[in-house]
């Protein structure tokens, strides 16, 4: 049981990281488009 | 701030905690921690949970009803410590280990001095972004006798924020004789001082060694800027609390996995410390929204990947029970406030986005790289089911935090055809929160062949770099929230304008300061800052508008204006070196 939940769970890091790791790349590629959402905290 | 108002904070914290702590010693289930120093900080961390939620709970009603039942509770206290060692049955079960671990004593006094550093070497502070309203919820409670309704003075819409923090800085404040503001801030280094206490507490049960309890605890205490030692910088104290609450719960899991006997759900809902952790649980949601779901999200991982049938009985029995516990809190807090959900920011919050990178670097690099070796350290050493619930206590936040920060923004600009886009449920501290799983999993490093033969070079590269980070922390906060001059305007105005002014302005702690209703009120997201009876006040533009208003309505209209921008063309009322104000319904030359 606690081999096949580590698997699991280790597919939900890196999927995380994964989705993580476009977003960022988006955003920094997009940073001009983006920009103009750019606010301060509120 | 002086180191004696720390110490009296400090002793008022003691105070406030030593009759729920004495409850729970005489009460709790005797099997573990192992050690006094263990059973003393768990049993601090519970009898916080215990003052907030007594003091919460009374003060809705009375908060001088408060002071008075406190000095009952321990009474109450020392009744059941006294009952309790005269039942045979209920002493010590197995010897305790006394001796305390110096080496981690020395971390936790560091940590407290680091955290304190920026308090004492920065004059008088008001404290971070977010003391802005925090001061004001705590102020209000000893102003108002209770924890009220509304924002009043500073703004007129109800308040749906969770006031645990603030009924304590009241409470200390009230007995030691600080002020709300030096209470909250004096609490950061308290606080955090007493969550390195239990991610050692933690770290030691999970790996079965000191060496690696200490190595979590000195990371956790000295490395993550986020979760850690920014928490001054941003008045994070809520967040602090709450996770020292979700801390504990983990640690009692980590304790009950191991020793409890096995058995399903209701067996867990019969063991004493089912209940502790489910009170825990409760306790956050008085304490902090968020902490909160974060807790309920931490606890369905938990369950969803327990990796044996006791692990899993053990958080549903906590989650379970919490959510009986604070279900009539969140039932009363919420339904009322439903149909205002539309005019908070929870579910269209903006804040700048953030990459990984970005994480990467405010979590620290170092942080991250130790953390990246213990994974691989403990992979060696083996996932047991308790390793594997503080992993998915890290996936639980890495994914949410993902999924809020990428998905959701995403959605938000495809849904509004590229016009718009936001964010829910405060992304960025779900990253910040990252910090506690990680630090607790860095201890596993300590494991490490690699560590075992280089461990004065491990150590000592380990050693330089926290002192740079907490070098740094303490520069960078060194003089956050002190604004002598806003303090002084805002004295002005209290003392010598009616309490029905408005005050027109957005300088940091006006409305603390001021203590009158504000055009722009600092408001959390999860407040109704988007209704109507405020929105119309950040719309008005010019002196015009206001002087027209202040006629209409027969309350006078103050501008609080830096003096680096150009004075408008109003009656000068007060000045100082920093900030003037001018009355909107007077015109003419402004006083010599």
């Amino acid at each position: 049981m606690s081999a096949s939940v580590e698997r699991k769970l280790w597919l939900v890091i890196v999927v995380a990281l994964a989705v993580g790791l476009l977003g960022s790349v988006a955003m920094i590629l997009f940073r001009d488009f983006l920009a103009r959402f750019a606010t301060s905290w509120g | 701030m002086h180191a004696l108002t720390i110490a009296k904070v400090a002793v008022s914290l003691g105070y406030a905690v030593l009759p729920y702590l004495v409850i729970h010693l005489a009460i709790a289930d005797r099997d573990h921690p192992r050690s006094v120093a263990g059973r003393l900080v768990l049993g601090t961390v519970v009898g916080l949970g215990g003052v907030v939620a007594a003091a919460t709970l009374t003060s809705a009603v009375s908060f001088p009803a408060y002071l008075r039942l406190h000095a009952a509770a321990g009474v109450a206290g020392i009744a059941c410590l006294v009952w309790s060692w005269t039942r045979s049955s209920r002493r010590w079960s197995t010897p305790l280990a006394r001796r305390v671990d110096l080496t981690v004593l020395a971390i936790v006094v560091v940590a407290a001095g680091v955290r304190a550093a920026p308090l004492l070497l920065g004059g008088e502070t008001l404290g971070g972004n977010d003391a802005r309203f925090h001061n004001v919820l705590s102020q209000k409670i000893l102003v108002e006798g209770k924890l009220g309704e509304t924002w009043s003075p500073i703004a007129s819409v109800p308040v749906v924020y969770t006031r645990g923090v603030h009924v304590l800085c009241a409470f200390i404040a009230a007995v030691s004789g600080v002020s709300v503001h030096e209470a909250f801030n004096a609490l950061f280094p308290l606080i955090g001082a007493l969550n390195v206490a239990v991610v050692y507490g933690i770290g030691v049960a999970l790996f079965d060694s000191r060496g690696a309890g200490r190595l979590s605890a000195a990371a956790y205490a000295f490395l993550p800027a986020w979760g850690s030692l920014d928490y001054f910088r941003w008045g994070g104290l809520p967040n602090a609390v709450g996770m020292l609450l979700l801390c504990a719960v983990v640690w009692i899991l980590v304790l009950q996995a191991r020793t409890a006997p096995d058995g399903g759900l209701l067996r867990q809902l019969g063991t004493r410390w089912a209940w502790v952790g489910a009170f825990l649980v409760a306790a956050t949601a008085l304490v902090h929204h968020h902490s909160f779901l974060v807790t309920a999200i931490v606890l369905c991982f938990g369950v969803s990947f327990a990796a044996s049938p006791g692990m899993r009985a053990v958080t549903l029995a906590v989650g379970a029970g919490g959510a009986i516990l604070a279900s009539p809190v969140l039932l009363t807090s919420y339904a009322a406030h439903l149909g205002r959900a539309g005019t908070t920011s929870v579910f269209q919050f903006r804040e700048p986005s953030l990459t990984l990178w970005d994480c990467f670097v405010a979590l620290n690099p170092v942080f991250v790289i130790l953390f990246a070796g213990a994974l691989a350290t403990v992979r060696r050493v083996g996932w047991d089911a308790r390793r594997i619930l503080v992993l998915s206590w890290f996936a639980a936040l890495l994914s949410t935090f993902v999924f809020f920060e990428y998905v959701y923004r995403a959605a938000s600009l495809l849904l509004t055809a590229g016009r718009d886009m936001f964010t829910g449920f405060t992304p960025s501290r779900m990253a910040t929160d990252l910090a506690y799983p990680m630090a607790v999993l860095c201890g596993a490093a300590a494991l490490s062949d690699t560590w075992r033969r280089r461990r004065r070079g491990a150590t000592a590269i380990l050693v330089l770099a926290c002192a740079a980070t907490c070098t740094y922390a303490i520069v960078h906060q060194r003089g956050i929230g002190v604004y002598p001059t806003i303090r002084d305007a805002g004295r002005w105005i209290r003392e010598n304008t009616p309490p029905d002014s408005l005050v027109v302005g957005q300088l940091p702690h006006l409305e603390y300061s001021a203590w009158r209703e504000c055009s722009h009120p600092a408001l959390p997201a999860s407040e109704p800052r988007n209704d109507p009876s405020l929105a119309w006040k950040r719309n008005m533009r010019g002196p015009a508008a206001w002087r027209e208003w202040s006629l209409e309505t027969g309350r006078e209209v103050y501008f609080v204006v830096p003096n680096r921008v150009p004075p408008p063309p109003l009656y000068r009322a007060y000045a100082n070196s920093d900030v003037t104000i001018y009355r909107v319904s007077e015109s003419g030359e402004p006083r010599p």
